[in-house]
């Protein structure tokens, strides 16, 4: 009994093994590989008909429901990021990676260039031709040696059996390419795991002027859930969870700013910041587009900006100063992006009476003080916030009948007085998106780049070429076959046939 | 066809002081250029080559002219709008093919390679050339290493694409370039038919108004009656079902209470058709309305569809007009800009265009491609055999042996590949400074990793499985029809960190 358990064992064992060299010869087909290569390339082509990442209704909108389903739940509408997607790539990388373990020997033997062969090797090579010389064998030999390698070739002469070999070569790194270039794809696939596994991305943190922050978040799409909706007070819709991330270390945004071009559009968006650690300021930096900060392997981009808050300062006939401030909220839809102040608070600032409340009617991100406002919420650049005030009295019976009576629009340049008080806007408040991000594998991915090109350079550029020689006498003459070979060309060598017969022959 | 319309239009206007003018000047002597060429291709004479090969370099004089000229304009490389991109490439693909002239001596591939600049150029017409602002990323040097590598990537593979042509022409085989050409036409025939149901594509005709100068905008200041006038060339009917689009951009935002847009079927007829736009309050969105003038007589041809407008501010409005009945006639052509109380209405750019159905596109595509596939087929089924036909020989004369195309090609293509995996490196390293990740499947992104693969496909096929020759070519032809998608149709996507252009 005990014998035949062994034996199952054994040939259970050997089944596997069986496998696993199957299934490692399997990845070493070249066959396969192409295949593989051009299933990839459909898949990566799917993705460019059909929409990627969109919600379900625009699918339902764009295919009718039913297809709209079947394209979901085959996950063609985030297809990159699905499961098959990623085993396509698993499967080409394991390719890849069996290809380049075996291409090392065969690399190795082509980059050896034998000192022994026959003359009929050489005749058989694909550009070859048999010459006589006209001095001795030993004379010949070294000359034609020091003619190759006048043209760059690495060149020996060996003595064998009656007959002279001189084997030249050059441009062996070239064979090299190839292998260098394959192995190149798996280091910027394993910096893209090492980035995917230790790294994190797409997190934002929102700073407002003159406040810090370590805290950033992400929106999981993935898991949905139920919020308030801030385009409908009171209502709830699904949103995305947040999730949290917080840092060891905060930014403290010290100022930001857009630039704007004549014609209103966005010139550069900058925000200036200190990096706090254990309560000190660690580093100073203007993080803007295209410079984004790094500290302690973690980066910070210039994503976004908002209004956050507006000041407005109230001097009464005494010359007294009150300062009030206002939350802004920014919501974008399809028209741009809207701002509004929430909530609508009354200020309390006193009067002529009393008491007189402000309230804060209309916020303009962009005030032009020669067009009259109404209500010009929209717009994407806060270049010139201003804020519709309005004033009705606290006290009196005739509170809450008597309508509020316009102060006007106050902006950074443009004060209003009213009922003897000075109205202007103090501060604007601007708040800056920094998107956070950790890629440890980034300079992996990037080594990676690097010995791609220089692979591909070397496979595409340099060849391998092989020039030999072989002497032997023949009824007291001396005959040289001479024969070039190159390794995925078919360059001629007619320059070495040239120069080699004149050291031959001089 | 109004297509042709459109094409013919462009030619009317000729502003030298504008990039434009040169760049219809270069259309000119390339298509020159290209006669001069399928001239020389018959004759084989040296003085047809030199001809050809001068009225190519003056060409090239002037389409470099017209993108010093738009580069200085715009204060940065042309490189933002999808008409610049296209004008850079066909520069790349040309200048590229100039020197595979020079230095392989073979003067007969010029009548291969021209007509694919000469294509694209055509299809750069149709395009809007109104300079685009520079978004704050492309504000790097990344641009002048990213760009420019592009430009020589696509050019190679342009050229080698032209030169698959007359790989099959050398080969005898060309009743497969024929069937080729077929079988793509097919093809995108159907994709316009599939592709009309998923709505992801509209095909605009785009016709910008004759008040504009083109590559600027025009503003239209009021007078006291605060109102302004843009006034389209040829007006545009529309059957019943289809939609006309009208799109304007106003440079300084309207405070009015109501703006009044009126649509009149020409600049003398009061306006026939009025969208009043109230514009509403903060929380809620303007209101529209579509009304018939009360100095129209003509039926209710037109009711208002969607409408994308804003709070009126700077930026781009939409209205659609949709027909209810056939509108044929009832050619708009004008629109009205009216605001209340005085205010100047500043109106910035204003285009126009019709959302149609793709079939009849499709269905004309596909009677296209019929004919040069039965041309093909007719071509197999008498069977023309390399050298032994009148045909054969006319080729052999002309083209080099078949071996020497296929090294010219293979040189070609190892620059196209080596630049375009540049093209995909320098992306990514700019990619992480600039959005904090070297790759995240973005359209464009992904646009250019297709080809890259295709072209790997193709040097896997061409080593490993020994393709040579013909199934080699086909896959090339492929490629680059690959290339051509990715380029410009994902331009035209309005999702994705990349998509600036129009």
């Amino acid at each position: 009994m005990r014998t035949g358990l062994r034996a199952v064992i054994r040939n259970l064992l050997l089944a596997i093994w069986n496998l696993l060299v199957a299934i490692w010869d399997a990845l070493g087909n070249l066959e396969l590989a192409a295949l593989l290569l051009l299933i990839f390339t459909a898949a990566t082509l799917l993705g460019t008909f059909i929409p990627q990442g969109e919600a379900p209704q625009q699918y339902e909108a764009a295919y009718g429901p039913t297809k709209a389903r079947i394209l979901e739940s085959l996950h063609l509408t985030n297809l990159y990021y699905s499961g098959w997607y990623r085993f396509l790539i698993g499967l080409l990388t394991a390719s890849v990676l069996v290809c380049t373990i075996r291409r090392y020997k065969t690399t190795v033997a082509r980059s050896r260039v034998d000192g022994e062969f026959t003359a009929d090797r050489v005749k058989s090579m694909r550009a070859s031709r048999v010459v006589e010389s006209k001095g001795p064998t030993g004379d010949a030999a070294a000359r034609i040696s020091e003619s190759l390698r006048r043209m760059g070739y690495r060149a020996q002469a060996k003595e064998h059996e009656g007959r002279t070999c001189i084997a030249g070569d050059k441009g062996r790194i070239g064979n090299w390419g190839m292998l260098i270039l394959h192995a190149s794809v798996l280091v910027v696939v394993l910096g893209a795991l090492i980035g995917a596994r230790l790294g994190f991305t797409d997190y934002t943190m929102w700073i407002a002027e003159g406040e810090s922050s370590n805290e950033c978040y992400r929106r999981d799409y993935s898991q949905m859930v139920y919020a308030d909706d801030p385009h409908n007070p009171g209502q709830q819709v699904a949103q995305p969870r947040i999730v949290p991330k917080e840092l060891p270390f905060s930014i403290f945004l010290e100022d930001f700013h857009v630039g704007v071009s004549e014609k209103g559009t966005a010139t550069a968006y900058e925000s200036t910041v200190r990096v706090v650690e254990n309560d000190k300021t660690v580093k100073r930096f203007k993080i803007a587009t295209n410079r984004p900060l790094s500290y302690r392997g973690i980066n910070f981009y210039q994503n976004d900006f908002s209004l956050a808050a507006v000041t407005v300062k109230v001097v009464d006939p005494e010359g007294n100063e009150t300062l009030t401030s206002w939350a802004v909220q920014a919501l974008s839809d399809r028209g741009g992006r809207a701002y509004r102040i929430v909530p609508i608070r009354s200020a309390d600032v006193g009067g002529p009476d009393g008491l007189m409340f402000v309230i804060p009617a209309g916020l303009a991100p962009n005030y032009d003080p020669e067009v009259p406002w109404e209500m010009p919420t929209r717009g994407d650049l806060p270049a010139n916030p201003a804020v519709l005030l309005f004033a009705h009295p606290a006290d009196g019976p005739e509170v809450g009948m008597r309508m509020p009576e316009e102060i006007g629009w106050v902006s950074r340049e443009h004060s209003v007085g009213f009922a003897g008080h000075t109205f202007s806007l103090a501060e604007a408040q601007l708040e800056s998106a920094l998107g956070v991000g950790r890629n440890p594998g980034l300079p992996v991915v990037y080594v990676g780049f690097g010995t791609l090109i220089l692979g591909m350079v070397l496979a595409f550029y340099i060849r391998h070429r092989v020039v030999r020689v072989c002497l032997w006498d023949e009824n007291g003459r001396t005959k040289a076959a001479i024969g070039g070979a190159e390794r995925l060309g078919d360059a001629d060598f007619d320059r070495e046939f040239e120069a080699v017969q004149k050291a031959a022959d001089a | 066809m109004q297509y042709l319309e459109r094409f013919f239009a462009e030619f009317k206007t000729w502003d030298f002081s504008g990039d434009v003018a040169y760049f219809k000047l270069a259309f000119f002597v390339y298509a020159a250029a290209w006669i001069v060429y399928l001239i020389h291709l018959f004759t084989r004479d040296k003085k047809t080559a030199r001809a050809a090969t001068l009225l190519l370099i003056g060409g090239l004089g002037l389409h470099t002219a017209s993108i010093v000229l738009r580069a200085l304009h715009a204060g940065e490389l042309p490189s933002i709008s999808l008409y610049e991109m296209i004008s850079t490439t066909i520069w790349g693909i040309l200048c590229l093919y100039l020197i595979t002239q020079l230095t392989s001596k073979i003067t007969t591939f010029g009548a291969f390679v021209m007509p694919v600049a000469l294509a694209m150029m055509v299809y750069a017409m149709f395009l809007t050339k109104t300079f685009q602002d520079i978004p704050p990323v492309l504000k790097s040097f990344w641009l002048y290493i990213h760009v420019p590598i592009a430009v020589v990537a696509y050019g190679a593979l342009a050229v080698v694409f032209a030169l698959a042509f007359a790989y099959l022409f050398r080969d005898g085989r060309d009743h497969l370039v024929w069937i080729g050409i077929g079988a793509v036409a097919i093809l995108v025939a159907l994709g316009m038919a599939v592709g009309n149901r998923a709505r992801q594509m509209k095909p605009p005709i785009w016709i910008e108004g004759e008040a504009f100068v083109s590559g600027q905008g025009a503003q239209i200041e009021g007078a006291s009656t605060a109102s302004g006038e843009a006034v389209l060339g040829g007006g545009w009917g529309a059957k019943e079902g289809e939609s006309a689009l009208w799109e304007f951009r106003l440079s300084k935002p309207i405070p009015a209470a109501a703006l009044s847009l009126a649509f009149a079927r020409d600049s003398e007829t009061p306006g026939l058709y009025e969208v009043t736009i109230d514009r509403g309050s903060a929380q809620m969105s303007p209101t529209i309305a579509l009304s018939r003038s009360p100095h129209s007589s003509a039926a209710d041809e037109w009711e208002l569809g969607a409408v994308e407008i804003g709070d009126l501010g700077p930026g781009y409005h939409t209205v659609e007009l949709q027909a209810t009945r056939d509108a044929s006639e009832a050619k708009i052509d004008t629109l009205i800009v009216t605001s209340r109380d005085d205010v100047p209405v500043s109106l910035a750019h204003l285009e126009m265009y019709k959302k149609r159905s793709m079939l009849g596109g499709a269905l004309g595509f596909f009677v296209l491609g019929l004919i040069p596939l039965a041309v093909g087929l007719n071509m197999t089924r008498k069977g023309a055999a390399a050298g032994e036909t009148r045909r054969g020989r006319f080729w052999l004369d002309r083209l080099p042996p078949l071996k020497e195309m296929d090294a010219i090609m293979s040189r070609l293509i190892a620059l196209g590949f080596v630049t375009l995996t540049l093209v995909i490196i320098t992306g990514a390293v700019w990619a992480a400074d600039a959005w904090g990740r070297p790759w995240g499947w973005d359209p464009k992104e992904v646009a250019s990793l297709i080809p890259w693969l295709f072209y790997a496909v193709y040097l896997h096929t061409r080593h490993i499985a020994g393709w040579r020759g013909l199934p080699s070519v086909v896959l090339l032809f492929f490629g680059y029809i690959g290339v051509i998608f990715c380029l410009i149709l994902i331009n035209l996507l309005p999702s994705g960190l990349h998509a600036y252009s129009g």
